[in-house]
C-alpha cells in the first residue's frame, strides 16, 4: 500500500518535497531531481521524449531564476508544478494535432496494454488535474498536503480529485479500489 | 489485485525506466528549450497539415494501388507576406520540412460511394467508411476473439468500432469503422495484406461498393518548401505561411483529414478554409469560458506543384487570412536570407524566445515574461489580467499561457495586478535592454525579483514603489 507522506529526506528528515536546497548549487538540485521529473512527466504524457522536454524546460526555468527558486520552501514542488502545467498544455496541443491529422481515434484502449503501462494509460485518461494528483500520490508518494502545495490548490480539493481518480481507475483497471492511505 | 498494489508496481516500473537516464548537459537543456519554445507557439496547424499531406497518396478511379504524391515541377517561390496584422512579429524564416513530423503509422481510408473527384468538389465525404492502420506499440493485446489465429481486441471509442490484432507477428494493425458490423470488420481484417507502403484490404475482402480513397505511408517526412512564421507575444499565438512542393492531391487529402474545410477563392485559385476549436482536457485553474483554443487555416495551390498554407492560432477571421494571402510575394535569396538571419539573431539573444518588436522606445527598456506557474487563491485565473506598474502604465494580458510585455523608463519597478493576486517588486529595466521575469502566483507573499544585478545594469535610478 502507499505509505504516502512517510518518505523523508535521508539527510534532513524533511519530506522529500521540502528538501532544503537553499544552500545547494543548481547543479546538485538538477542531478537529484531531473530523473524524477522525467518520470513524473512521462506518467502524465506517456511520451519519453516529451517528458524529457518538459523536465528540461522546467529545469531551465528554475536555473534562470535559481537565486529566487532556491530560496523557496520547496524548489522541488516548483519544478513539479511547472511540469504539471506544461504537460497539460502539451496534451491540449497534442489533442488538437491528433484531431487535425486523423478523424478516427487510434489510441490504444486500456485493455490492449499489459502490465504496469496499463496503469499509466488509465491515469492519462483521467481529467488532467486528477491525473496529476494520482501521479504525485503513487509515483512521488506525496501526502495530500504535499500535493496541494505542489499544485497550488487546497487539500480538500486534492482529496476530492484523488477519490474520483481512484474510483475511475479501479473501474477501468478492474481492480479493487480499497482505501487510500 | 488492489488499486494501491497496481499503482505501486506501476510507479516502481516507471522509476526503473528513468533510473539510468543520462543527465543532459545544462547547456543542451537550455538550447533544446529554446528550440522547443520557438516551435511551441507557432500555428501548429500548418505542421499538422504538412503531416497530413506528407507521404499521402490518393488512389485514382477507385483502384487499390497507392499512387505517388505529385512532385514539384520547378523551383518553389519563397513567399513572404507584405501585410502582417498588428501585433505579430517575425519569429522564423526557414526551409521546411525540418519542423514537420515523421509519421509513425500508416493508414488507408476506404469509403463507399465517394470518389476523389467528389471529395475535390467539396461534396461531403461518405459517412460509410473504414480505415486500416498500423499501430506501433509492441505488446500484443489480449483479445476476446482472433483474427487469422492471432488474439484480437475489439473496442468502441467515440462511436467508432475497432478491432486490433498482431499482424504477421511483427506489427499491430487495426480496422476502424462507424457503420459496419463486427462480422464485416472481421471479414476485412482477415483479408488485410501488406505491401511496401503499409497495409491495406485485399480486394476480395472489401465490402461491396467500397474503394480506396487515400493512403498514407509511414516514416516519411514532409515535402521540401519554406515556412515563415510570426509571433504575437500578447496573445501567445502565432501564424505561419508555408510553401511546399505539393500537388493537388494535398487539397483532396485536406478534405479528408480536416472535415470542416470549406471552399474559398484565394488569389484566383480554389482553396480550402477551416477554423476549429480545441477543447482542452480539464485545464486546471481556468474559467470555463476560457477553455477553448482557436485555430484556423487556409490552403490553396498557387501553381502546379506548389501549395501554400496559412495557419493562425487564435480567433482570426477569414478576411485576415485573405488579406495576408493577397499580400504574398516571392522574395529573392538575399531578402530571404536577411529574414532568416534577423529571426535567428533575435532568438539567440537569450533574453526572450521571441523577436522583440516593435522597437523599444528611445530611452526605455523592455520587460516581458509569463504569468505562472501557479494559480491565485481562488483557484480560477480570470480571462485577462491588468498589470499596473508604478509608472502608471497598464498592461492587459490574457491568462491562458499568458505573457505580458511592457516598455518602461529605466529603473526598478513594482507591479500589482488588478485582482491583487499577482505582486512583484524589484523588476529591473535598463535603457534599451530587455528583461524577462515570470510572475508566479503567490508562493509566499509578494515576489522579490531583484535578483543578482545584470551585467549591463545602468547607473542607479530612482526606485519607485507601488502607490
Amino acid at each position: 500500500m502507499v505509505e504516502a507522506g512517510s518518505s523523508t529526506s535521508p539527510s534532513t528528515g524533511a519530506p522529500p518535497y521540502l528538501d532544503s536546497v537553499a544552500e545547494a548549487p543548481f547543479e546538485v538540485f538538477f542531478a537529484r531531481e531531473y530523473r524524477k521529473l522525467v518520470a513524473f512527466g512521462r506518467a502524465l504524457t506517456g511520451d519519453q521524449g516529451a517528458a524529457e522536454d518538459l523536465a528540461q524546460d522546467a529545469m531551465w526555468a528554475a536555473q534562470r531564476r535559481w537565486a529566487r527558486v532556491a530560496t523557496l520552501d520547496s524548489p522541488s514542488a516548483w519544478v513539479r508544478r511547472a511540469v504539471a502545467n506544461r504537460a497539460a498544455s502539451r496534451l491540449r496541443r497534442v489533442a488538437a494535432e491528433a484531431r487535425a491529422v486523423a478523424r478516427l481515434p487510434r489510441q490504444m484502449p486500456v485493455d490492449a496494454v499489459d502490465g504496469p503501462e496499463a496503469f499509466w494509460v488509465a491515469v492519462r485518461s483521467l481529467p488532467a488535474r486528477q491525473a496529476q494528483v494520482v501521479t504525485l500520490r503513487f509515483l512521488e508518494e506525496y501526502t495530500t498536503a504535499e500535493i496541494a502545495s505542489v499544485l497550488g490548490c487546497a487539500e480538500p480539493t486534492v482529496r476530492v480529485h484523488l477519490a474520483r481518480a481512484r474510483a475511475t481507475l479501479a473501474r477501468s483497471l478492474g481492480v479493487e479500489e480499497g482505501d487510500d492511505l | 489485485m488492489s488499486l494501491d498494489r497496481a499503482g505501486l508496481a506501476a510507479a516502481q516500473w516507471l522509476r526503473e525506466q528513468t533510473n539510468d537516464l543520462a543527465l543532459p548537459s545544462l547547456d543542451r537543456a537550455a538550447s533544446r528549450n529554446r528550440r522547443r519554445r520557438m516551435l511551441q507557439a507557432t500555428a501548429i496547424t500548418v505542421v499538422a497539415l504538412v503531416v497530413a499531406g506528407a507521404g499521402y497518396a490518393l488512389a485514382g478511379g477507385g483502384g487499390h494501388r497507392v499512387l505517388p504524391v505529385s512532385g514539384t515541377t520547378g523551383p518553389l517561390d519563397r513567399l513572404v507576406p507584405g501585410y502582417v496584422p498588428a501585433g505579430w512579429v517575425l519569429n522564423s524564416a526557414d526551409a521546411s520540412p525540418q519542423p514537420t513530423a515523421v509519421i509513425s503509422t500508416a493508414q488507408r481510408l476506404y469509403a463507399k460511394g465517394t470518389s476523389a473527384q467528389e471529395v475535390a468538389a467539396g461534396i461531403d465525404i461518405s459517412s460509410e467508411r473504414f480505415e486500416i492502420g498500423m499501430i506501433p506499440p509492441p505488446n500484443a493485446p489480449a483479445g476476446r476473439s482472433a483474427i487469422n489465429g492471432h488474439a484480437a481486441t475489439w473496442y468502441t471509442s467515440v462511436g467508432v468500432r475497432s478491432v486490433q490484432w498482431m499482424f504477421e507477428s511483427r506489427l499491430q494493425v487495426a480496422v476502424h469503422a462507424r457503420g459496419l458490423s463486427d462480422a464485416k470488420l472481421a471479414e476485412i481484417a482477415s483479408g488485410v495484406v501488406s505491401d511496401r507502403d503499409g497495409v491495406g484490404a485485399a480486394g476480395g475482402h472489401l465490402p461491396a461498393g467500397y474503394h480506396l480513397i487515400a493512403g498514407v505511408a509511414g516514416g516519411r517526412i514532409g515535402p521540401p518548401g519554406t515556412v515563415i512564421d510570426y509571433q504575437n507575444d500578447t496573445t501567445n499565438t502565432g501564424f505561419a505561411v508555408e510553401t511546399s512542393a505539393e500537388g493537388p492531391d494535398v487539397l483532396l487529402l485536406g478534405r479528408w483529414a480536416f472535415p470542416h474545410l470549406r471552399p474559398v477563392t484565394v488569389r484566383g485559385h480554389p482553396g480550402l478554409f477551416d477554423q476549429f476549436s480545441d477543447s482542452p482536457l480539464d485545464p486546471p485553474n481556468q474559467a470555463p469560458n476560457n477553455r477553448r483554443v482557436e485555430f484556423g487555416q487556409l490552403i490553396w495551390q498557387e501553381k502546379p506543384g506548389e501549395t501554400v498554407a496559412i495557419a493562425f492560432g487564435g480567433s482570426v477571421g477569414l478576411q485576415t487570412f485573405i488579406d495576408v494571402a493577397d499580400s504574398l510575394h516571392p522574395v529573392d535569396d538575399a531578402t530571404w536570407n536577411a529574414l532568416h538571419t534577423k529571426a535567428t539573431e533575435c532568438r539567440q539573444q537569450g533574453t526572450t524566445s521571441y523577436c522583440p518588436s516593435p522597437a523599444i522606445p528611445q530611452g526605455e527598456g523592455r520587460l516581458s515574461g509569463r504569468l505562472g506557474p501557479g494559480a491565485p487563491p481562488s483557484g480560477t485565473v480570470p480571462n485577462s489580467i491588468v498589470l499596473t506598474f508604478t509608472s502608471g502604465r497598464q498592461v492587459t494580458t490574457t491568462a491562458v499561457a499568458g505573457m505580458y510585455q511592457v516598455d518602461l523608463p529605466p529603473g526598478v519597478w513594482s507591479v500589482r495586478s488588478a485582482d491583487g493576486n499577482l505582486c512583484a517588486t524589484g523588476l529591473q529595466v535598463t535603457a534599451g535592454g530587455t528583461q524577462q521575469d515570470d510572475l508566479t502566483y503567490p508562493l509566499a507573499g509578494c515576489q522579490d525579483l531583484s535578483g543578482p544585478p545584470t551585467p549591463q545594469a545602468p547607473p542607479p535610478t530612482a526606485v519607485h514603489s507601488v502607490g
